[in-house]
């Protein structure tokens, strides 16, 4: 049986969809997990310099620490 | 049995619309960009009490990229001075509705071309699963500002099909124009829409004074940026003869990377690309407008990586996947289109 191209892309558009599917599927588990057990909320001391390691906790630090009087 | 798929779509339509309202409420501040960009200036807005140019030239806050328009932050404030107080568990819910909001436009953009409702769904769902715009409207990137290009991107491409089919010429020119200048002013790459006014069924002297009038915003906003000094932590440059080619070569190189990561794209981008290759769309609309905006837009992006100060091993793999999630609407229609036309009578009618 000969192959046409439209039943080719037919057919890789159909795994696609399967594909996405299947990370519904996951996306399903992950907000029922997180639902379950919330995770912890981010808590930031302001004035504390502590921890500055990462820019993430550096643009936190000046973030949290914008407008505070320490 | 096509009523049990209809639902099926819906109810995972939802699913993602509870995953990114999930995401903007355990996770508001995940973004390093939101806290250190946009969430910031619209801080500065509020605890300035108007316009900020002392924190805009503060040393300490240069990763803010000062120099970048303010409208997106100047909104956020205004929601923070009605909320009284800084308040961004609560503001970072624009996001899922942002989410929502185009995700309606793009099954209704869809129904217009006349695709069924199960069609118009299974591309819907399709685009809702992108992980980019998962990631922007609730997820990690939330609170940055590459949501709303998208949302005026698509916004542009739906007037102009409302256009092309000889409705509202001149309310779509003015809206159009409108949302030009508006994201002009929420990101440099807003601009680049101009450039969809070429493409529009209008006369050329209306092209043109409507070219002028999107453009005063983004005048006007470099001009005061560089009369009132605000620094800029990064420009363009030319870079000498021999360094180009290496650049053009790394850029396409980040980008075939970005195109093959299966955890943010799946397999999207090897099936549209092998779409576009087998396959052949006679819509007008498409050929006219969608292609050609989207090849010019994506070509200025690519000059804005060739020419910019900072190399693009630094700047294109984090930014890439926001850049291709800001123009989806031109390519994600094309394929959408392309794919309409392949498939089987039950399907599209």
């Amino acid at each position: 049986m000969k192959l046409s191209k439209t039943n080719f892309i037919l057919g890789i558009v159909t795994v696609f969809i399967i594909f996405l599917f299947v990370k519904s599927a996951d996306i399903g588990f992950k907000l029922f997990e997180e639902i379950k057990n919330p995770p912890a909320k981010i808590t930031i001391t302001p004035c504390s310099k502590k921890n500055l390691n990462s820019d993430y906790s550096k643009y936190l630090y000046n973030y949290f620490s914008l407008g505070v009087k320490c | 049995m096509l009523k049990i798929f209809k639902y099926l779509l819906l109810f995972l339509i939802l699913l993602n619309i509870i995953y990114v309202i999930s995401g903007t409420y355990f996770y508001p501040l995940a973004s390093i960009d939101a806290i250190g960009i946009w969430l910031l200036k619209a801080k500065f807005f509020y605890l300035s009490g108007g316009f900020p140019l002392q924190f805009l030239k503060n040393p300490m806050f240069i990763y803010s990229h000062p120099h970048y328009s303010l409208l997106l932050p100047f909104v956020i404030s205004v929601f923070y001075f009605l909320l009284g107080g800084v308040k961004e568990p609560l503001v970072v819910f624009i996001y899922p509705l942002t989410f929502i909001a185009i995700l309606f436009i793009i099954y209704k953009l869809l129904r217009g071309f006349e695709f069924s409702q199960i069609t118009a769904l299974i591309f819907t769902y399709i685009y809702s699963m992108l992980s980019p715009l998962l990631a922007l409207a609730g997820r990690k990137h939330v609170g940055e500002a590459d949501i709303f290009i998208l949302l005026a991107n698509l916004l542009v491409v739906f007037i102009a099909l409302k256009m092309f089919k000889n409705k509202v010429k001149n309310l779509g020119t003015i809206l159009i124009v409108l949302i030009i200048m508006l994201a002009s002013q929420i990101k440099l790459e807003g601009i680049f829409i101009l450039v969809t006014l070429i493409f529009l069924p209008i006369p050329k002297k209306t092209k043109l004074i409507s070219g002028f009038i999107s453009l005063i915003p983004f005048l006007i906003w470099n001009f005061a940026a560089f009369y009132l000094r605000i620094p800029n932590d990064f420009g363009f440059l030319i870079p000498p003869l021999k360094e180009i080619f290496p650049r053009i070569f790394a850029i396409a190189g980040y980008v075939f990377l970005e195109m093959v990561k299966i955890n943010n794209w799946y397999i999207f981008w090897p099936v549209f690309l092998l779409s576009i290759c087998l396959l052949k769309s006679k819509n007008t609309f498409l050929k006219k407008f969608v292609i050609p905006s989207f090849l010019i837009i994506s070509l200025l992006y690519f000059v804005v990586y060739l020419f910019s100060s900072i190399n693009p091993a630094t700047y294109v793999p984090p930014s890439i996947d926001r850049v291709l999630i800001q123009i989806s609407p031109f390519y994600f229609l094309w394929f959408a289109l392309l794919i309409k036309e392949i498939l089987p009578k039950r399907f599209s009618q």
